[in-house]
């Protein structure tokens, strides 16, 4: 069809050039991958936390949070997997996989000396989770995720005023509005753009 | 007054390219051959045309067995593409 340069006017220019810039908007791939895997890894985290601490004698109930390791490894494989699949780098994607580094050393920093905070961890992890949702959400121009964000900003107010055993009773509902429904909406976009 | 268009960007499959390459970092000849529905051998000429005027580099190399091409459009690139934009804006009115 491109091999026709005969009658390529100025408007046919301009039709071509948005079609193009089109055909390659938003192209984060599998976005919704990563929001669904971390959205179940926190709140099995979490509940395993309560759980080990309500239920039981374990001297180190916060070892329900390791399970954020099968994260990180799940994360890097998929990562690894789809960099040999991908034909197209977009800008968005660099900026969108930086968002999510800063998220990953930050948390990293807050994890590391929580103790001088009075383990009020939760809280700053849903303001620093809001942030990276909230900015997702509008590289990838989409709403839910930008609801998601602002609804995790609400979520850390809340969870400032809650004791650390509700906390983490409320990190699962809180990841479902902020996480969960945007992944999964996000997943059946993806598929119908398919 | 009418600016002639660039001869090298008013051409469909190359101003395609080059509208491609200007929203992304870089892509794989195989994603632009997709994207465009040229043939192979078409689109090897006219990307070889476009890096010839150093709007675009093209870098070959290979990922483990399999042959990679990978288009990135230049500073130069961006700038032609842009005056080729306002030209094309004057042409049609609304520049």
């Amino acid at each position: 069809m491109k091999n026709n340069e005969k009658n390529f006017n100025p408007v046919e220019s301009i039709k071509l050039i948005d079609d193009m810039i089109n055909t390659a908007k938003g192209n984060i791939k599998d976005g919704s991958f990563y929001f669904l895997l971390w959205a179940w890894i926190v709140i099995a985290g979490s509940l395993g936390h309560y759980i080990l601490l309500k239920f039981t004698n374990f001297e180190h109930p916060y070892i329900g949070w390791s399970v954020i390791f099968v994260g990180i490894i799940l994360s890097m494989i998929h990562g690894f997997m789809q960099s040999k699949r991908d034909k197209v780098t977009s800008h968005f994607e660099k900026v969108y996989i930086l968002i999510w580094f800063a998220f990953l050393i930050s948390y990293f920093i807050i994890a590391l000396f929580m103790s001088k905070i009075n383990y009020q961890i939760t809280p700053i992890v849903f303001i620093m989770s809001a942030n990276a949702t909230f900015l997702s959400g509008v590289i990838i121009k989409f709403k839910p995720l930008i609801f998601g964000g602002i609804f995790m900003w609400i979520a850390s107010i809340v969870t400032f005023c809650l004791s650390p055993e509700n906390q983490l009773l409320s990190i699962p509902v809180i990841v479902a509005f902020g996480y969960l429904i945007p992944g999964y909406i996000l997943k059946y976009k993806e598929r119908k753009d398919v | 007054m009418y600016r002639k268009l660039n001869p090298i960007l008013h051409s469909q499959l190359r101003l395609a390219v080059i509208s491609l390459l200007i929203n992304v970092k870089d892509a794989d000849f195989t994603y632009i051959k997709e994207k465009t529905g040229a043939t192979s051998g078409n689109l090897s000429v006219q990307i070889d045309k476009l890096s010839e005027a150093d709007y675009i580099t093209v870098n070959k190399f290979f990922k483990g067995k399999k042959p990679k091409t990978v288009c990135k459009i230049t500073k130069n690139g961006i700038k032609a593409f842009e005056e080729y934009v306002n030209n094309l804006k004057n042409y049609i009115g609304i520049g």
